[in-house]
């Protein structure tokens, strides 16, 4: 096969190792080795699920509980539960599992797909505008503006915008007080929440700091001068070489930004999957294990999902991982 | 500041200026270059590291990357002035305390990319000084071939790219053209990613070719193969060359004319006959050093130049100076030299020069 | 926009400052003012002895401080219709009743008052010419024609009830508005105000900051031993330990930190300080992938080779190069951060009410509590101690960092 392989559209580039259809990649080396590089990732993926699992099943039998079971019994139920996802023992609502947590998940990806949106979309260009004018001087005092305010925790931040939208509004910006609300209203209601998430815990400030580090790396590669000797459009490689670095933070942040939706939905008051889990875990009485473990398995397993895309993009874009080299 | 070329010359560099701001001084990376190159002719431009001539060729192609950058000067480029606007957006003052200088970074940046942006690539070509690095990792030679030409002549053209790809391989000297499309630069020794290069930057059919220590980090061997294919190429395609190196020997192959540099100034140019020679007796005593030091592998210190230096930079290495007279020896430490001509193209900057003329 | 580059030494003071803000020297002095003041609270906490209840202070007193209750205790005064009737009613009064007044008033008064103190309350209209009532006031108070009211509260009226004072205001033509508000009387001066279990806001801010400084040693201590001990190891012998670090870096980060948190409070009853051990242990793959980093690019250089040549045994190789020599700005910066960290998980589980239970005092209990208070515009309730936690994690934050700045300066 001496076909000269096709030219590389940007969407291929991003996801496909760009000689897609070369004879190179049935070369049964470095397919071999780029399979493997996989399968060890998912395997680790899959321990990482298993042993969350582990972990979550022991703490909660654990949690101090008027039953009579005992430890190792209630270790081996929630083990049951988690790993054949069989939640028909629930012991508390009268709802199906299911609808529950579908409608409260709604309101938690709500949130946390919102913030990330926030997050992106005021992140990204900060550090880009960083990177290509370092010595801008309002760049810099909106990065030194960010720094400040990311130090934050989520529930001071949470409730200093509500003091500030209280003001203004003068009713604090529950969720309860949708109906009663105008469109500005409405607006405050539904995106205190989610810029409340952006910025807290330093989602934002992390975003723009590691596109700042990874485009001025990326900018000051020799390859970069050339292909700018050559007039060759650089926007397209830099965006190509951010997409694993930015992957890799959202993928730390997650777990942070899921903790953090928790506080989010307590202090404004919007009934989410975790503030659902926290109830559970506090109420006096029999405690919903099936449906905190089926949340759990939720949240973990976005988590490896996120964890596992963003490894397999960096083992992707970088050809020296599957290919051998070849000795000079 | 004149509206008109100097000369008829290809490429014409005059009075170029590029100071970088840093640690409280100016590092004056380029201070005050002139020289030409005629079309078809090989120029060389030589000096240790530091002694700005990479940096020469950077600020020639707008590829800089510090504060201030470019400050001064002209480039004529066939008849056209690429820093014609320069003096709008910079001004120098050099007051007794020190310098000032005054620029808009952001909006000279966008003005020098507008107005290079069709000479880059198709007119003047530059190859790099680490080859495997200069190379996306992610790309295959292929790729980086349809790359340039796409950007040239539109994606069409690079679809129906291959036979002429192959055919580039094979004037650059490759044994299997087939494989080495399809390899990535990790797969390529030095000697091959660098005729990658040379055949990215010929793509476009450039005017002149400046190759920035393009064999340095290579073995004896493959620098000699490597400079025996640019040879080849440069007569050829008539191109014109600037060669910039450390190495004097290898300018005695290629080059024409030579240019001396030292910490960012010109200290001597002429033709290759006459600033390479064996006496010390002629010429600039720094020339002599550079000779030396090609026929041995002694490492000098690198160079430094104190700050508000008015006299000679050379001074405090200079060896020729212990046998001036002292009234010389004054105005080399506090004059700037003057340039000297001691021949119709052969110039020096040197006091110990222009007293014997 | 041009910008001027120089290389005259700028002798001015101006230069001199901006170069210490570039050495760190500000957020440095900064942080451990903070730290200083953190410090001093939690010795006074330790020192105060009985609860901070007083049955004679007053409850829910706005700040008494002028500036604090301007900015934290605003509630809406709505000028309403006021008529004076001088004769029993006739036409004029009809019409009096139904055209709306010029007069309105513009001036906000102070909501508060101390026994023994004199309060001051200048009315202003927007109009001229008007004419002053003072219609309902407490016992002792009385406002003369331009518009002061002058009170002196007495002992037995500073009980932390409320006295209604309703002001009105008069124009040419016998219309006006009259403003009606609450002044909230007490003993002693609370310059923060007091909160609806009547303990002074200020007292109860320094008794929450016992909580800011003990907890967080516990969870950084573990953190940094954890992550030196296993980064140290994995990164000098790379082969064996490397596994699990990398494994237990890679759970950290897929679980939700603040959950486990969670568990681990309801876990251990609300006791703080497992929950700070449980903190240290989720910390502490970070600290060890930076600990390992450092020492592998150590090993890059060849330096162990030469200790080792030397005879140094291992373990002194790792404490004086490794860890004391190189390790040192991420050890700091990870200490202040694990600190910092600390005190908002703690603020965070107390708001919870999975933390420090009530009645003892800690900042996340007074956000709950003045949470609920937001909506009647009582806003220092919630205002102080969410300001007390920013400014501790802000003074952790600066100190880390100054330090930081510091050694890179002298060389880590």
């Amino acid at each position: 096969m001496n076909a000269f392989p096709p030219f590389p559209s940007f969407l291929t580039l991003s996801f496909l190792p760009p000689s897609a259809t070369s004879q190179r990649l049935t070369h049964p080396t470095c397919n071999a080795r780029m399979t493997k590089g996989f399968v060890y990732r998912l395997g680790l993926a899959l321990l990482v699920f298993i042993g969350a699992g582990v972990l979550v099943s022991v703490a909660l039998a654990l949690v101090p509980e008027a039953s009579s079971a005992s430890f190792l019994e209630r270790t081996a139920d929630n083990l049951r539960i988690f790993f054949t996802f069989d939640y028909a023992g629930r012991r508390t609502e009268n709802f199906p599992l299911m609808a529950v947590l579908l409608n409260r998940s709604l309101i938690s990806f709500t949130l946390i797909g919102g913030a990330l949106v926030v997050a992106l979309g005021l992140g990204i260009p900060t550090g880009l505008c960083a990177a290509l004018r370092p010595n801008n001087r309002l760049v810099q005092g909106w990065l030194a503006f960010l720094h400040t305010f990311s130090a934050m925790p989520i529930l001071v931040l949470g409730i200093l915008l509500i003091l500030a939208a209280t003001r203004l509004l003068g009713l604090p910006p529950y969720r309860s007080f949708l109906e009663t609300a105008g469109p500005g209203g409405v607006l405050l209601i539904y995106l205190l929440p989610i810029c409340t998430l952006a910025v807290g815990d330093s989602l934002l400030a992390d975003i723009a700091r590691t596109l700042r580090l990874e485009a001025t790396r990326i900018l000051d590669q020799p390859y970069i001068r050339a292909a700018r000797a050559r007039h060759v459009n650089v926007r397209y490689h830099l965006v190509r070489g951010l997409i694993p670095p930015t992957l890799a933070t959202l993928a730390g942040k997650l777990s942070y930004l899921i903790g953090g939706s928790v506080v989010v939905e307590y202090v404004f008051g919007w009934q989410g999957l975790a503030y659902q889990v926290l109830d559970s875990l506090t109420t006096d009485g029999l405690k919903d294990y099936p449906f905190i473990l089926a949340a759990t398995t939720l949240f973990v397993g976005l988590s490896v999902l996120l964890h596992l895309t963003s490894e397999l993009v960096s083992l992707a874009s970088d050809p020296r991982l599957r290919t051998p080299p070849v000795p000079a | 500041m004149s509206s008109s070329p100097p000369s008829n010359a290809l490429l014409a560099v005059r009075d170029l200026r590029t100071y970088y701001r840093a640690d409280g001084g100016f590092v004056r990376a380029v201070d005050g270059v002139s020289f030409e190159v005629q079309p078809g002719q090989s120029v060389g431009i030589a000096g240790e590291s530091g002694s700005g001539k990479t940096q020469t060729a950077l600020s020639i192609l707008g590829l800089l990357d510090g504060v201030p950058g470019l400050v001064g000067g002209e480039v004529w480029w066939e008849d056209q002035n690429l820093l014609a606007d320069l003096p709008a957006y910079c001004t120098r003052q050099e007051t007794p305390d020190g310098l000032i200088v005054r620029k808009d970074v952001g909006g000279w940046r966008a003005r020098l990319q507008r107005r290079l942006d069709p000479i880059r690539g198709e007119q003047i070509a530059m190859v790099f000084q680490e080859p495997k690095t200069s190379l996306f990792p992610y790309l295959t030679v292929a790729d980086h071939l349809r790359e340039t030409i796409a950007a040239r002549s539109g994606k069409a053209a690079a679809r129906t790219y291959e036979p002429q790809a192959l055919d580039l391989l094979q004037q650059l000297r490759f044994d299997d053209p087939q494989r080495t499309l399809q390899s990535y630069p990790h797969q390529l020794s030095g000697g091959e990613s660098q005729r990658v290069m040379l055949g990215l930057a010929l793509l476009g059919d450039p005017r002149l070719l400046i190759a920035d220590e393009p064999t340095t980090l290579l073995d004896t061997i493959t620098q000699r193969r490597i400079l025996d294919l640019l040879g080849t190429l440069v007569t050829d395609r008539n191109l014109a060359l600037l060669l910039i190196t450390h190495n004097l020997a290898l300018l005695r192959l290629l080059v024409q004319h030579i240019v001396i540099l030292y910490a960012g100034q010109i200290v001597e140019q002429g033709p290759t006959d006459r600033v390479i020679r064996p006496a010390s007796n002629d010429g600039h005593p720094y020339t002599h050093d550079l000779i030396q030091a090609s026929r041995t592998t002694r490492t000098g210190p690198l160079v430094t130049v104190p700050k508000n230096s008015c006299g000679c930079r050379y001074y405090h290495r200079c060896l020729l100076k212990d046998t001036l007279p002292d009234r010389i020896r004054k105005r080399c430490l506090y004059e700037k030299p003057p340039v000297v001509h001691l021949d119709e193209n052969h110039t020096v900057a040197c006091w110990a020069r222009e007293s014997e003329a | 926009m041009k910008q001027t580059f120089t290389d005259i030494p700028a002798a001015s003071w101006r230069q001199r400052l901006r170069d210490w803000r570039a050495q760190g020297f500000f957020s440095l002095g900064t942080g451990c003012l903070i730290v200083l003041l953190l410090l001093l609270g939690n010795i006074a906490s330790c020192t105060a002895n009985g609860p901070l209840n007083r049955t004679d202070t007053a409850y829910l007193q706005p700040p008494h401080w002028l500036l604090f209750q301007r900015l934290l205790y605003q509630p809406p005064l709505p000028n309403t219709p006021y008529y004076q009737r001088i004769l029993p009613f006739q036409e004029e009064d009809v019409e009096r009743e139904t055209t709306p007044a010029t007069c309105a008033i513009s001036s906000r008064p102070r909501f508060t008052a101390v026994a023994g103190q004199a309060y001051r309350y200048r009315v202003t209209a927007d109009c001229e010419g008007a004419v002053y009532r003072l219609l309902t006031a407490p016992a002792g108070m009385e406002m003369s024609e331009a518009g002061f009211i002058r009170w002196t509260p007495m002992q037995a009226q500073a009980s932390g009830r409320g006295h209604e004072v309703v002001v009105a205001v008069l124009d040419q033509a016998g219309r006006g508005t009259q403003q009606a508000y609450t002044i909230i009387t007490s003993e002693r001066v609370h310059p923060l105000g007091t909160d609806a279990a009547g303990r002074d806001m200020l007292a109860a801010v320094i008794l929450g900051s016992r909580w800011t400084i003990w907890p967080g040693l516990v969870a950084a201590s573990i953190s940094l031993l954890l992550g030196v001990g296993f980064g140290g190891l994995a990164g000098y012998y790379e082969r064996r330990a490397n596994a699990f670090l990398s494994y237990s870096a890679t759970l950290s980060d897929s679980l939700p930190a603040l959950l486990l948190i969670f568990l681990a409070a309801v876990i251990f009853h609300y006791n703080l300080y497992p929950v700070m051990v449980v903190l240290g242990v989720v910390l502490f793959p970070a600290v060890a992938r930076g600990v390992k980093a450092r020492v592998l690019s150590l090993k890059a250089r060849q330096f162990i080779e030469a200790s080792r040549e030397l005879g140094l045994r291992d373990t002194q190789i790792l404490w004086h190069d490794i860890v004391w020599h190189n390790a040192r700005t991420v050890l700091v910066t990870r200490l202040f951060y694990a600190l910092a960290l600390a005190v908002a998980v703690e603020v965070t589980l107390s708001y919870l009410r999975l933390g420090i239970q009530p009645p003892t005092v800690s900042w996340g209990n007074l956000i709950l509590e003045g949470r609920a208070r937001i909506e009647n515009h009582q806003y220092w309730l919630a205002f102080c101690p969410a300001f007390a936690t920013i400014i501790a994690i802000a003074g952790y934050y600066l100190l880390g960092s100054g330090l930081a700045r510091r050694f890179r300066v002298h060389g880590t």
